[in-house]
């Protein structure tokens, strides 16, 4: 055993000197080394937390001073000897802490200490752990000590961030108290009970009160206070053990300036451990709008209760929240019945139109007001019909907060009006039927009303017409009318005499009327035009009276004549051949009264007839043809129809056969006489094809004197003599009746004529048959 | 009792079930301490009366908390506190539960107001060992403690089967319990 081992230790009186075993566990990381600072010797703990430490090795290369700060030599080494020494292994800067002593005997030196760790981790990553330590080094303890402070540490940075946390609502809870209060724009304050004093009080206490906190009591602001506290117990307080009373009550008072306003005072009492109330945290609240408008619903409440139309109020989403006792009457639906239920619901049945219901929805949704005729079924199943006005409520920021609905009984309008409607539409019916205009106007003048008759007479639509007043309407007939005519304006036109319109193009002849349609007043009067298409009557009159004037001059020529030599023979003697001659003119004469006479009424009978009375059968037309053309004798003239052979000989037609002969006898008694002695007569039966139709002409062909343009033009008009000299008889109605017997067959007449040379006349007839 | 076994509750507790049901069992305790200072020594009725309230707000058994919470002790609250000087003290459960009464008697060292439990190890065989449980604390803790040892038992992956050879529930002066585990 060194002399290192040997070590001796004075305990009371006695040494004790441990072995070499109870040396390196009492000190396992001691190290020795010689004069020179070469290792001699080194405990167990050492070599295991440094490899490099080894018996021989220089001191200075494994260990250098960390303090002193200076350079590890014998000599420095000697200065610090005893002395606390911290020395840093060099290789993995582990500290080891502790002191040098001189060796007994052998010059030389002993460290004795340990490795100096703050953390549990420097000791981990050393490799080392406690049992690497004497039981009596404080090592553990420190790093305990040192974990327990990081503890400490941790805590205050968990406590802060709390804190900080704490801190932070506590702004947005303060922040958002503010906000409210400011929202509600109400003042909060404290009082004093002891005091009868606001011991603070929030910004626009003056504003709302007119007065400082000092200038006046709680109770003075109190003063006009006419009991409405209510006042309750906090139960979430309770819960603590306290008993905090609550007092919310809304009170007038009389600013200095005379403005009278209502507070809303809502605070709870502060109580001594004790139970003394000592004073009051509180929200003043101006509510004088508030009650102002409670006091005008109240009002209108009053006013929708008791009117006689229905009423109903809605929240934003359309739920029925109250109605009245006449929308219960008209409806039969109480308040319990229909509360919560959506309007629509109730008023718009399966009766109601869908358009109505959709209209509604859409105006409520968009805000809008709504006014609708609904068809409901009563709760007791019967129908009425309600005029409902929807009206949106807003807030005072424009938020829509409901709907009232204000409902009117129009079932007996809507009766009125669906019979109004029918009779309306039976007489426009007929008035669109009848083939005469008419036009209505009110008392101003405005349009009311045309038939289709009347848009059909003026050649404009009715959406054109609406646009027109009455000056309008009299430009547009004065437009109509021929030019230069003025007719009266329609406001001035008589009633008891109407006017004549006579239109240029096409040209007709208006018969205009008017009637006034008396109205509840003068105002409320009805102007109605009636305005005839007369023209046909009016022609009608006009050939009446030519044909009138003109039979009466045709007939009065020839009896003129004998009325002439009758009386002749009357008042004087003749010789006989005088006499013969005067009789035969009479006679002559009065043979052309009788055709003349026979003739008109075999037009009267046509004309009457239309047709109706003919004989009409289907028959070969060729024998009618050739036996008329051969029993015809002319007096005094030689010559003989000339029957071509033609294509319409085999031709069967459906005709009255004696009247087909009339109307060929007067067409060959023309060619007779038009022609007198000279030239051919020739007739044959010519076909051809008429829009489609098949036709077979009678055609009669001479070389008479024949027509200038003007006398063709009017070969058929009744006593129309293209050739009126004396010696050629006739009475001017023959080819007028072959026109109309030829039309009533449903044939047509055909005359080309060329002045000086002839006349061809063809009677067409439709084909029967072959 | 320690600060830091207080917020080792709060820890679990609101780890498991929120921090709402946390507030609950602290109303339900009457405790309005705000964060527990870990070194700072707080009175026993307050950690008892937390874990009364656990149990009520939980609906669990008191003894089944307190093993919970002896489990979580060791996995979260003593390795996350001191981790590297408890992996120092022991490389296996055996070492570390031989060492219990000496890092126990350091701690005491430390935190002169802690009244620390004194264990001690007898019987010590390769696979297991009887230890003694000594506090001056009422009875009741037991389950805390086998919690621990069974926190014990997975820091190092050892499965450890405690069995409780003697209670102070049933007139014991001090409890006592069998700790064994597999050979390995």
């Amino acid at each position: 055993m060194s002399r290192l081992m040997r070590q001796r230790v004075t305990a009371g009186g006695g040494t004790v000197e441990p072995s070499p075993e109870g040396f390196a566990q009492l000190f396992p990381f001691y190290f020795a080394c010689d004069a020179g600072l070469v290792l001699t010797q080194a405990g167990p703990s050492l070599l295991r937390m440094a490899s490099d430490v080894r018996v021989g090795t220089p001191l200075p290369d494994v260990f250098g001073f960390k303090r002193p700060a200076v350079e590890l030599s014998p000599e420095r080494l000697a200065a610090f000897a005893g002395s606390l020494v911290v020395l840093q292994h060099r290789p993995s800067g582990i500290l080891m802490r502790g002191q040098f002593l001189a060796t007994d005997g052998v010059a030389g030196w002993v460290f004795l200490g340990s490795p100096w760790f703050v953390n549990g981790e420097a000791l981990e990553a050393s490799g080392l752990d406690l049992d690497d330590f004497p039981p009596h080094d404080s090592i553990a303890e420190l790093l305990l000590f040192g974990q327990t402070q990081q503890m400490a540490i941790n805590d205050l940075r968990l406590m802060n961030e709390r804190l900080e946390r704490k801190r932070r609502q506590v702004e947005e809870t303060e922040e958002l108290y503010r906000a409210a209060i400011s929202a509600a724009n109400a003042v909060p304050y404290r009082e004093d009970f002891t005091r009868d004093a606001f011991s603070y009080v929030g910004e626009g206490f003056a504003k709302l009160t007119g007065l400082e906190a000092d200038q006046i009591k709680p109770s003075s602001l109190r003063a006009l206070d006419e009991g409405s506290e209510d006042a309750d117990t906090d139960p979430t307080l309770m819960q603590s053990g306290d008993r905090t009373t609550r007092r919310r009550r809304e009170y007038r008072f009389v600013t200095p300036a005379g403005e009278e306003r209502w507070f809303s005072d809502a605070s709870v009492v502060v109580k001594s451990p004790a139970g003394t109330p000592l004073g009051a945290v509180g929200l003043l609240h101006d509510v004088t709008q508030k009650h102002a408008s409670e006091a005008q619903l109240r009002q209108l409440a009053s006013v929708a209760a008791n009117t006689t139309s229905a009423v109903g109020i809605t929240n934003a989403r359309r739920q029925i929240l109250w109605v009245n006792d006449a929308f219960t009457r008209l409806t039969g639906y109480s308040l319990e019945d229909v509360r919560g239920r959506l309007l629509r619901e109730v008023v718009a049945g399966p009766l109601t139109d869908l358009g109505v219901i959709e209209r509604g929805k859409e105006a409520m949704e968009a805000g809008q007001t709504f006014r609708g005729e609904y068809r409901l079924q009563r709760k007791d199943g019967g129908i009425v019909w309600i005029a409902l006005d929807i009206q949106a409520v807003r807030d005072a920021d424009g938020t829509i907060s409901g709907f009232t609905a204000v409902g009117v009984d129009i079932t007996a309008i809507k009766t009125y009006e669906q019979r109004l409607e029918q009779l309306t539409g039976e007489l426009n019916a007929v008035l669109g039927v009848i083939p005469d205009g008419i036009v209505a106007l009110t008392a101003q003048g405005g349009f009311a009303y045309c038939n289709a008759a009347f848009e059909r007479l003026v050649g404009r639509r009715g959406d054109d017409l609406v646009q027109l007043d009455a000056n309008g309407l009299d430009e547009l007939i004065d437009s109509l009318c021929v030019p230069g005519e003025r007719p009266a304006r329609l406001l001035e036109l008589s009633e008891t005499e109407g006017d004549v319109l006579r239109f240029a193009s096409p040209a007709r002849t208006i018969a205009r009327t008017v009637r006034t349609i008396k109205g509840e007043s003068p105002a409320a009067q009805w102007h109605a035009f009636y305005l005839r298409d007369v023209t046909r009557e009016t022609e009608l009159d006009r050939m009446k009276s030519d044909f009138l004037t003109t039979a009466a001059h045709e007939l009065r020529t020839p009896m003129s004549s004998v009325h002439g030599f009758a009386e002749l023979l009357v008042s004087r003697e003749f010789d006989t051949e005088t006499r013969r001659t005067i009789a035969r003119t009479i006679h002559r004469q009065s043979s052309l009264l009788v055709q003349m006479v026979n003739e008109l009424l075999d037009l009267a009978r046509i004309d009457a007839g239309r047709g109706r009375d003919f004989a009409m059968e289907v028959q070969p037309l060729s024998p009618i043809v050739n036996e008329t053309a051969a029993a015809l004798l002319i007096p005094d003239d030689p010559r003989r129809i000339d029957v071509v052979p033609a294509a319409g000989d085999s031709l069967r037609v459906n005709v009255d056969a004696s009247k087909l002969r009339l109307a060929i006898t007067n067409v060959i008694a023309n060619a007779y006489k038009y022609s007198r002695g000279r030239g051919a007569i020739r007739l044959w039966l010519p076909t051809r094809t008429s829009t489609g139709r098949a036709e077979v002409g009678v055609r009669v062909q001479d070389e008479g004197v024949g027509m200038t343009p003007e006398q063709l033009g009017r070969i058929f008009d009744r006593f129309y003599r293209a050739n009126p000299a004396e010696d050629v008889p006739g009475t001017g109605l023959g080819m007028t009746l072959v026109k109309e017997i030829v039309e009533a067959m449903h044939g047509s007449v055909e005359v080309k004529s060329e002045f000086g040379r002839g006349t061809t006349v063809t009677l067409w007839l439709p084909v029967a048959g072959p | 009792m320690y600060g830091l076994v207080n917020k080792a509750i709060e820890q679990m507790v609101c780890r498991d079930h929120g921090e709402a049901v946390w507030h609950a069992i602290k109303r339900e305790a009457g405790v309005e301490v705000e964060a527990f200072v870990s070194n700072a020594a707080y009175p026993d009725d307050m950690t008892y009366r937390l874990v009364g309230a656990a149990s009520k707000v939980l609906q669990t058994p008191a003894e089944e908390i307190l093993n919970g919470f002896g489990e979580y002790w060791v996995l979260h609250t003593a390795l996350e506190s001191y981790g590297p000087l408890m992996r120092a003290h022991g490389k296996t459960a055996r070492e570390f539960l031989l060492k219990l009464p000496q890092f126990h008697a350091r701690v005491q060292m430390i935190f002169p107001e802690l009244r620390p439990p004194e264990f001690e190890c007898t019987d010590v065989t390769e696979r297991s060992l009887v230890l003694h449980y000594r506090t001056p604390r009422p009875a009741g803790l037991e389950p805390f403690v086998e919690g621990l040892l069974r926190g014990i038992g997975e820091m190092f992956d050892t499965p450890l089967t405690i069995r409780r050879l003697e209670d102070r529930a049933t007139g014991a002066d001090h409890s006592v319990f069998h700790v064994s585990w597999a050979a390995g």
